[in-house]
C-alpha cells in the first residue's frame, strides 16, 4: 500500500493504482471522458490532468499514471482548470450541439462536464463536419457526427467482446470510428459499445427518439435470459419499460450484458403473453376464472393420479421460478405426486452435471464464484458453445486473459467463441467430445495419466493433450467450465466434472436457465426420473408410464428434437397443464392454461450459475390476470390435497442410454457432412425466443460451414439451402466461417423451430447431413 | 601496366544525376575498357561521396581523392592520366580545365576537414553490398570482441561509460535503456531498429542504411547479446526502397557468413534480424506506435507505463534504438567507451550526423562532434548562405523542432542547449533559411505537417493542432487580430502540455519558437497586414516602388499574364486587375522594387 494526498485528503491505495483511482477513493472528482473502468486506460481525452505540488506546471494525466508514495496531487489548480476548459472547448469544436434531439441529453458525460466547468463560449469556433450515420444496422444506430473519438467503443469491443467490429479509420482530424468497408454491423450485438459511449454517438434503436432520459426511473434488477443472471438496470417511464442497460460497473458489479439482456426485453410484453386462464372444454380452450381453471386442472390431474398412480404425472420446469417458489413447488410435488418424474428440457444438461456433482459430494455444492473465475490461473472449458450459452462469459474470459490469465484450454468439436481465444484449443472430432471426456477421466483416474487409447480417433495431437492433462493434474488454480451439449448426452462430462471437483479450484457447470442453480441447490425441484431427457420422456409417454404433464413454462414441442414424434406422444396424454407466461406450441394441446408471471413481476431470490444470490422485486406489474407461480400453488395444492393418497407406483427403470433412431445405413453413407446443432448466441430459452428483436438478429435457421465447403458448393452469401439429414430436411440460410473444419455443419437457432428440430436426434451428438441447393 | 588505383567509386545518387545527367558508370566502363584496365580496376557504386554540391563525382581508391566529372568529352584521356599517377594532385580535373592549379584533397576542404566521421566513416569507402569490404574495415570485430571477450553486463557498462544518448531525438541514455531491458527475465526479448525517418529534410538514417548497412546490423547484434534477445527487427519506411534492398542484401550476406543465425562465430549466441517496411505514417516513428505497427495493429502511441523495455513488442521486453545509435555501437566497443566520451561534450558525447539543407551552399550530411557550434556547421562546413541573401533562421529537429536566430549561432549543438533555446536535436535535420522565408509561413508549414500526421488519438493534438493551423492561416491571409498572438501562444502551450506522445508535445515548437524569436514578423502580419519576406501572397500589395525600380523591365518579361507594362527608361507599371499574384515578378526583381 502507498499513501498519498489528493487535494490534501490522505488516501492509501495498493501499489500500482492510478492517480485517478486514488482520487476516486479520496472522493475527489476528476473529469474523464475516455475512461471506463471495465477496460484499460487509454489517455485520449486528456481531461483527467492533475498537478503535483512539487512539480508545478507539469500536467499529469491521472487515468493511467501510477500513483507514487507521498505524492501530493492537486486537481483544481488554475493550470488544471484552464487545461480542462480548453480541452472541452476543443472537443466542442467538432461536436454538434444537437442536444434537444439527442437521446443522450441528460446523461451525457460531455454535457455534464461542459456545465460543470462552465464552458459557455466557443473561442475556437465550431466545425461539425458530417461524418456518416449508420441506420442500417439492427438495434444499434451510429451517428458518427456526434462522436468525440474517445475510443471506448473500439476498445470495449476489442478488449472485452473480442470482436474488433469497430475500429479507428483514417488519421488525425479525419479519424472516424467505423466498420471495415463501412458495412452495417454484423456482430454479437452485446450492446457494450452503446453502454460505454459517453455521448450520443451510439444509440439503442429500441430506445431512440422515444422519451427523454430524465423522465425515466431506474430500477436495479436482473437479466433473466440465462443462468448468469447478470445485474441490469431497468429504465421505466410511468410503469412502462423503456430500456435495459448493464448495471453500473461499481463495486463487484462487472457492468456487462449481452444482446439478450440489453435488447431482449420486448419479450416481457410480447403479443404471445397469456392474459387470462383458459380451460379446454369440448376440445376448445375457453377463458375461465382462476378458481375454475385451477379446479379444472386439479380435477384432471387427480383423475390421472387416481387411475395410474402419482408417478404417472411428470413435471417439467423451465427454471424461471424463484428459489422460494421452486422450494414450495418441490415440496408440493413430493407430497402430492411423490415419485412423479421432474425435469427441465432447456436446463437438462446443466442439471445432469450439477446433480452428479452434488450426488458425489453428498452435500450442497456451489460451483465457482466470479472470484474463482477472476483469480484462476488457468481455465479449462469442456464442451463447445460455452460463450454461446452464456454470452457474458466471453467478456469475462477476455478480461481475465488481458489481466494475465495463463492458459485457456477449450475442448470442443467446433470453433466456438472461446476456442477462438484459447491458448490451448483442442478440437475434437465432431460427435466425440463426450467419449473424449470419458477417456480423459479414465486416463486421469488411472496411474497411466496422460495416455488415452486412440488419439487419432479424436483428432487431438498428443502435445496438446499432454498440456491439458498437465493442467488438470498439477494445478490447483484451475477452474473447469463444463458446457453441456444442448440435445446430447452429457453423462461422461458430468462424471469427469465430479472427479475433478475436489482436485481443481472450482468446477462450474454451464447451460442452466436463469434459476436452475437455485431450483437444484435450494433442494427444490431436483430432476428425478429422467423427465428432462427427451427420448426417455417420449418413450415413457409412448409406453404409457407417463399419463399427464405439468409444464412450468416449459414446452417439449418447441424444445425437443423430432417434434412430430413428440406431438404424437403428447396427444396420447390424458392431461397437460400449461402454467406459462406465453402461448407456445404446446398450449394448443393443453387441458388447462394458467398464465404465470415473469420473474420481473415477482418478488423473491434467484441464484446465478456463479453462486451469486440476487434478490428480485417486482419491476413490472403482472400482465393481465397472470399470477406468479407461487400464488398459483396454494389453490392447486388445496384442490389436490383432498384426494386419497395413492401409494407411488414402483419407480421407473433407469432410462436407457439415448440411442439414435435406426435409419437406413445407405442413406447415411451418401451424406458427406456431419451436422451438429449448437446453442444460439441470441438465446434458445423460452424467454429469448419471444423477443422480436433477438429474432431479427437470429434471421431464422442458419447452417454454418467452412469456407472451402461453401465455395465448393458454389453458394452465394446468405443463400437459402436445403439441409437433409436421416432425420428430416429443412431450409436454412447458409453461412461460411473460415475457422470451421471441412465437412462439419453447424445448425444454429434450431430451438423453437420445428423445421430445425426435425433435423436432429436426441443424444446423437452429431448426425450425417447433406446440403442441397434449392432448384437443382 | 600497373596502376596505383585499385578501385574507383562513383556516386549513383539522384542528387548527382540531377546536377548533370552524365552516366558515370557507362563512362567509366568505356574508359577503363579502352585503357585496358577493365579487369584490374574495380568500380564501386556508392550512394554518396558526401560532396553533393560538386557532383557528379568519382573517388579514386586508395587515397580517396574526389574528382568532379564535368563533361563526357575527353574523359578517357583524363582518366588515363588520373589512374597512372594519382598521387599527384596537380592534374587537371576531368573535363574542362579548371582555373585553380591544385585540386585540393579532401582534407583541405572545409566541408570535409571540419567533420569527424565515426558513423559515416565507411560511407563511400566501401561497397555497401559487399560484406567482405565491411569486414576489411574492422567490420564485425566489435561483435567478435563482445561475444568472445566481454560479458553482456560488460557490454552495457561500456555503452554506459561512453555516455551515448539515443540519436532518435529524445536523447535517452542508451546504456540505461539496455540495462533496463536486460533486467526483465521475460523471454523472448526483441531488439528494434527504428528506421522510420520521417522528418522533412532529414536523411541521415537512409544514407546510413544504404551505405553501411552492416554497421547497423552489428550494433543490433551487440545489443541483442547485451540484453539477451535473439530476434531483431528493422522498421524502415517503405519510401526508402533502396535502404530496404541494401539491408536485405546485408542480412542475407551476414546470414551466409554466419554472423546471423544460430551459433554466431561459434559462441553459441543466436540472433536473427528481419525487416518490416512501414506504411508511411510519421507517428510510427514513435516507439510504441512503431511496435503496434509491427504487430499489425493501427500505429497509435500507447500509455506508459509499462515502458517498452518491460513490455514492448508483443508484450515482451524490447530495446528500441535509432539507426544512428546502433551504428555508433561497433566503434564504441572497438575503441572503448572512454574514447567515445572524449569526443563531444560532457553530457552529449560522440558525434552527431546533421543533414544540412536549405539555403546553404554545401548541402549534405555533416558529422561533427557534439557541441560543435551552429556557426561552424552552417558557415564553415555549409559554406554560408547561397546567393546574396542573408542568414535569417535555422530550423532544427524537423517538425518538432524550433527555429533559432543569428544570436543562437554560438550555441554548441548538444541535446540540452538546443532544448533550452526552444529547438531540439531531434533526428538532426538542419534547415537553414535566408531572408526570403516568412517565419509565419514556416510555422504554418510545419503545423500543417503535424496536422496531417497526427494519429488522432488525443484531443489536443487532433483538434488543438487543427485550431492552431486555423489561427496561423487566418494570420497569413491578413485577417489576424493583435489578440490572436496571445491566443496562439496559449493554445500552443496547451497542446505541448497536455498531448499524449512526443509528436503532439513537440508539434507546437515551430509556432512557439517563431513566436519567441520572430514576434515582430507576426506583429507585421497582424498589425500592418504586411509580410516582410514577401511570402504570404495575400499580404503583398503588388506595387512597383518607382524609386527602387531600376527600369530594367525583367518583371514585365517574366509576367505570365502581361499584367506589367514597361517602357524603356520608365518604371514598370503593374495592373492589379490582371495580376494573378504568382510572384514571378518579385522573384525576378533583383532590386526588391515590387512589394
Amino acid at each position: 500500500m502507498i499513501t498519498l494526498k489528493v487535494n490534501g485528503i490522505e488516501v492509501s491505495v495498493p501499489r500500482g493504482s492510478t492517480i485517478l483511482q486514488a482520487a476516486e477513493k479520496a472522493g475527489v472528482f476528476v473529469p474523464t471522458l475516455c475512461h471506463d473502468r471495465r477496460i484499460t486506460p487509454y489517455g485520449a481525452c486528456r481531461l483527467c490532468v492533475v498537478e503535483e505540488r512539487r512539480k508545478p506546471g507539469s500536467l499529469i494525466p491521472s487515468c493511467f499514471t501510477p500513483a507514487r508514495d507521498r505524492m501530493e496531487i492537486l486537481t483544481e489548480t488554475p493550470a488544471v482548470l484552464e487545461a480542462v476548459r480548453t480541452q472541452l472547448q476543443l472537443i466542442l469544436v467538432n461536436h454538434p450541439l444537437e442536444c434537444p434531439i439527442c437521446d443522450k441529453a441528460g446523461e451525457c458525460t460531455l454535457q455534464d462536464l461542459v456545465i460543470r466547468y462552465n464552458v459557455t463560449e466557443a473561442p475556437f469556433g465550431t466545425e461539425a463536419f458530417a461524418r456518416y450515420l449508420d441506420r442500417r444496422s439492427p438495434l444499434i444506430e451510429r451517428d458518427m457526427t456526434r462522436c468525440v473519438l474517445c475510443g471506448r467503443c473500439v476498445r470495449i469491443c476489442g478488449e472485452l467482446q473480442g470482436r474488433e467490429e469497430l475500429e479507428f479509420q483514417h488519421r488525425g482530424h479525419k479519424m472516424v470510428v467505423g466498420t471495415d468497408g463501412g458495412r452495417a454491423l454484423d456482430c454479437d450485438f452485446c450492446g457494450l459499445c452503446v453502454s460505454t459511449c459517453p455521448v450520443g454517438a451510439l444509440n439503442d434503436k429500441l430506445f431512440k427518439d422515444g422519451t427523454r432520459v430524465w423522465k425515466l426511473r431506474r430500477e436495479p434488477s436482473v437479466c433473466t435470459h440465462c443462468g448468469l443472471a447478470c445485474e441490469a438496470d431497468f429504465h421505466l417511464e410511468e410503469g412502462q419499460l423503456r430500456r435495459v442497460t448493464p448495471a453500473a460497473p461499481t463495486g463487484n458489479g462487472k457492468g456487462l450484458l449481452c444482446a439478450r439482456g440489453q435488447f431482449g426485453w420486448r419479450a416481457f410484453r410480447s403479443p404471445s403473453r397469456i392474459g387470462a386462464p383458459r380451460i379446454r372444454r369440448d376440445g376448445v380452450l375457453h377463458e375461465a376464472g382462476w378458481n375454475e381453471a385451477i379446479a379444472h386442472a386439479a380435477k384432471a390431474l387427480d383423475a390421472v393420479r387416481r387411475s395410474h398412480g402419482a408417478a404417472s404425472v411428470a413435471l417439467l420446469t423451465a427454471d424461471h421460478l424463484t428459489t422460494e417458489e421452486a422450494a414450495a413447488w418441490g415440496a408440493f410435488w413430493r407430497d402430492t405426486f411423490g415419485g412423479g418424474p421432474v425435469g427441465s428440457i432447456q436446463a437438462d444438461g446443466y442439471r445432469q452435471i450439477l446433480e452428479t456433482l452434488a450426488g458425489v459430494r453428498g452435500a450442497r455444492v456451489a460451483g465457482g464464484t466470479p472470484r474463482d473465475l477472476d483469480e484462476a490461473d488457468a481455465l479449462v472449458v469442456l464442451g463447445g458453445g460455452s460463450a454461446e450459452l452464456h454470452p457474458v462469459l466471453k467478456p469475462l474470459v477476455n478480461g481475465w486473459l488481458r489481466r494475465g490469465g495463463r492458459e485457456l484450454a477449450v475442448v470442443s468439436s467446433w470453433p466456438d467463441a472461446l476456442t477462438r481465444r484459447a491458448t490451448l484449443p483442442l478440437t475434437v472430432t465432431p460427435g466425440l467430445v463426450e467419449d473424449f471426456c470419458g477417456e480423459l477421466l479414465a486416463a486421469l483416474g488411472s496411474e497411466r495419466a496422460g495416455a488415452p487409447a486412440d488419439l487419432a480417433r479424436y483428432g487431438i495431437d498428443s502435445c496438446a493433450l499432454a498440456r491439458l492433462v498437465g493442467l488438470l493434474v498439477e494445478s490447483r488454480g484451475v477452474v473447469v467450465l463444463v458446457a453441456p451439449e444442448p440435445w446430447g448426452d452429457n453423462r461422461q462430462k458430468a462424471r469427469l466434472a465430479a472427479y475433478l471437483q475436489d482436485r481443481v479450484r472450482a468446477v462450474v457447470p454451464l447451460g442452466g436457465q436463469v434459476n436452475s442453480a437455485g431450483a437444484v441447490l435450494g433442494s427444490g425441484l431436483v430432476s428425478d426420473g429422467g423427465a428432462g431427457n427427451g427420448i426417455a420422456l417420449t418413450e415413457a409417454i409412448e409406453a404409457g408410464r407417463i399419463r399427464a404433464l405439468y409444464l412450468l413454462g416449459e414446452d417439449p414441442l418447441e424444445g425437443l428434437p423430432d417434434p412430430q414424434r413428440v406431438r404424437r406422444a403428447l396427444e396420447r396424454l390424458d392431461c397437460i397443464v400449461c402454467q406459462s407466461p406465453f402461448w407456445t406450441a404446446v398450449t394448443d394441446l393443453a387441458h388447462a392454461v394458467l398464465p404465470s408471471a415473469l420473474l420481473h413481476e415477482k418478488r423473491g431470490s434467484i441464484l446465478s450459475l456463479l453462486g451469486e444470490s440476487r434478490s428480485l422485486r417486482p419491476v413490472l406489474p403482472p400482465f393481465g390476470q397472470s399470477r406468479s407461480d407461487g400464488e398459483i400453488l396454494p389453490g392447486l395444492a388445496a384442490a389436490l390435497a383432498t384426494g386419497p393418497r395413492v401409494p407411488s407406483a414402483p419407480s421407473m427403470p433407469e432410462p436407457a442410454a439415448p440411442r439414435p433412431a435406426a435409419t437406413p445405413a445407405a442413406d447415411e453413407a451418401a451424406m458427406p457432412f456431419r451436422l451438429e446443432a449448437v446453442p444460439s448466441l441470441f438465446g434458445d430459452g423460452i424467454l429469448s425466443r419471444q423477443s422480436p428483436d433477438l429474432e431479427e438478429l437470429r434471421r431464422g435457421l442458419r447452417v454454418v460451414m467452412s469456407g472451402e465447403d461453401f465455395e465448393r458448393l458454389g453458394l452465394a452469401e446468405r443463400e437459402t439451402v436445403e439441409v437433409r439429414t436421416p432425420a428430416g430436411s429443412a431450409r436454412a440460410e447458409a453461412e461460411r466461417d473460415a475457422g470451421m473444419l471441412k465437412g462439419l455443419l453447424l445448425l444454429r437457432h434450431a430451438a423453437g423451430r420445428p423445421a430445425g428440430l426435425s433435423l436432429i436426434r436426441q443424444g446423437a451428438g452429431c448426425i450425417p447431413a447433406d446440403i442441397v441447393r434449392i432448384g437443382t | 601496366m600497373i596502376s596505383p588505383v585499385s578501385k574507383i567509386a562513383y556516386c549513383a545518387s539522384r542528387t548527382c544525376r540531377f546536377r548533370k545527367p552524365i552516366d558515370v558508370r557507362a563512362l567509366l566502363e568505356k574508359g577503363l575498357d579502352e585503357l585496358g584496365y577493365r579487369d584490374r580496376i574495380g568500380l564501386v557504386e556508392t550512394e554518396c561521396l558526401i560532396s553533393c554540391f560538386q557532383g557528379p563525382s568519382i573517388m579514386l581508391l586508395p587515397g580517396g581523392k574526389v574528382f568532379q566529372v564535368l563533361s563526357e568529352e575527353r574523359f578517357t584521356e583524363t582518366l588515363r592520366g588520373l589512374i597512372s599517377e594519382p598521387q599527384l594532385p596537380t592534374l587537371p580535373p576531368p573535363g574542362e580545365p579548371r582555373i585553380e592549379p591544385d585540386i585540393p584533397g579532401i582534407e583541405h576542404i572545409d566541408f570535409f576537414a571540419k567533420q569527424r566521421l565515426i558513423v559515416l566513416r565507411n560511407r563511400g569507402h566501401i561497397d555497401a553490398e559487399s560484406i567482405e569490404e565491411y569486414i576489411a574495415h574492422d567490420g564485425y570485430l566489435a561483435l567478435y570482441k563482445a561475444l568472445t571477450a566481454m560479458t553482456p553486463e560488460g557490454v552495457i557498462e561500456e555503452v554506459k561509460l561512453s555516455g551515448l544518448r539515443g540519436r532518435g531525438g529524445a536523447g535517452f541514455p542508451s546504456g540505461t535503456k539496455w540495462e533496463e531491458a536486460r533486467k526483465y527475465a521475460t523471454f523472448p526479448k526483441y531488439v528494434i531498429c527504428n528506421g522510420d525517418e520521417g522528418d522533412p529534410g532529414a536523411f541521415m538514417d537512409r544514407s546510413l542504411m544504404e551505405s553501411d548497412p552492416h554497421a547497423v546490423l552489428e550494433g543490433m547484434m551487440v545489443c541483442g547479446y547485451a540484453i539477451g534477445a535473439r530476434q531483431g527487427y528493422i522498421y524502415v519506411r517503405a519510401e526508402y526502397p533502396l535502404a530496404i534492398q541494401m539491408l536485405r542484401t546485408a542480412i542475407d550476406r551476414a546470414r551466409r557468413k554466419g554472423f546471423l543465425g544460430r551459433n554466431i562465430l561459434g559462441t553459441g549466441f543466436d540472433f536473427d534480424i528481419d525487416i518490416y517496411p512501414g506504411a508511411g505514417a510519421f507517428v510510427c516513428g514513435e516507439s510504441t506506435a512503431l511496435m503496434f505497427s509491427i504487430e499489425g495493429k493501427r500505429g497509435m502511441p500507447r500509455i506508459k507505463p509499462p515502458r517498452s523495455t518491460e513490455s514492448g513488442l508483443w508484450g515482451r521486453p524490447t530495446c528500441l534504438n535509432n539507426v544512428e545509435t546502433f551504428a555508433n555501437i561497433p566503434q564504441i566497443l572497438l575503441h572503448g567507451g572512454a574514447w567515445f566520451r572524449s569526443i563531444g561534450m560532457e553530457d552529449s558525447t560522440g558525434t552527431k550526423v546533421f543533414s544540412l539543407t536549405g539555403a546553404v551552399k554545401n548541402v549534405g550530411l555533416v558529422e561533427v562532434p557534439m557541441g560543435t557550434d551552429l556557426r561552424t556547421i552552417i558557415f564553415e562546413i555549409g559554406g554560408g548562405i547561397r546567393g546574396n541573401a542573408h542568414f535569417k533562421a535555422v530550423q532544427l529537429g524537423g517538425p518538432s523542432g524550433g527555429c533559432l536566430t543569428e544570436q543562437h549561432l554560438h550555441l554548441p549543438a548538444t541535446f540540452d542547449t538546443l532544448q533550452a533555446a526552444g529547438a531540439m536535436m531531434g533526428s538532426g535535420g538542419v534547415v537553414v533559411m535566408d531572408d526570403t522565408s516568412c517565419m509565419v509561413d514556416v510555422a504554418r508549414f510545419f503545423t500543417q505537417f503535424s496536422v496531417d500526421e497526427s494519429c488522432g488519438k488525443c484531443v489536443p493534438c487532433r483538434v488543438g493542432l487543427k485550431v492552431l493551423l486555423g489561427m496561423l492561416e487566418k494570420i497569413i491571409v491578413g485577417r489576424g487580430e493583435p489578440s490572436d498572438l496571445d491566443r496562439l501562444e496559449r493554445q500552443a502551450v496547451h497542446i505541448a502540455a497536455t498531448s499524449h506522445c512526443g509528436l503532439g508535445q513537440a508539434a507546437p515548437n515551430p509556432v512557439l519558437s517563431t513566436l519567441r524569436y520572430f514576434r515582430h514578423e507576426y506583429e507585421a502580419h497582424v498589425r500592418e497586414k504586411r509580410c516582410p519576406a514577401l511570402v504570404c501572397t495575400d499580404l503583398i500589395r503588388f506595387e512597383v516602388d518607382a524609386e527602387a525600380c531600376k527600369r530594367c523591365g525583367v518583371c514585365a518579361k517574366v509576367c505570365p499574364v502581361e499584367a506589367i507594362s514597361w517602357r524603356k527608361k520608365e518604371p514598370a507599371v503593374l495592373n492589379r486587375d490582371k495580376c494573378i499574384r504568382c510572384k514571378a515578378c518579385i522573384r525576378a526583381c533583383k532590386f526588391k522594387a515590387i512589394h
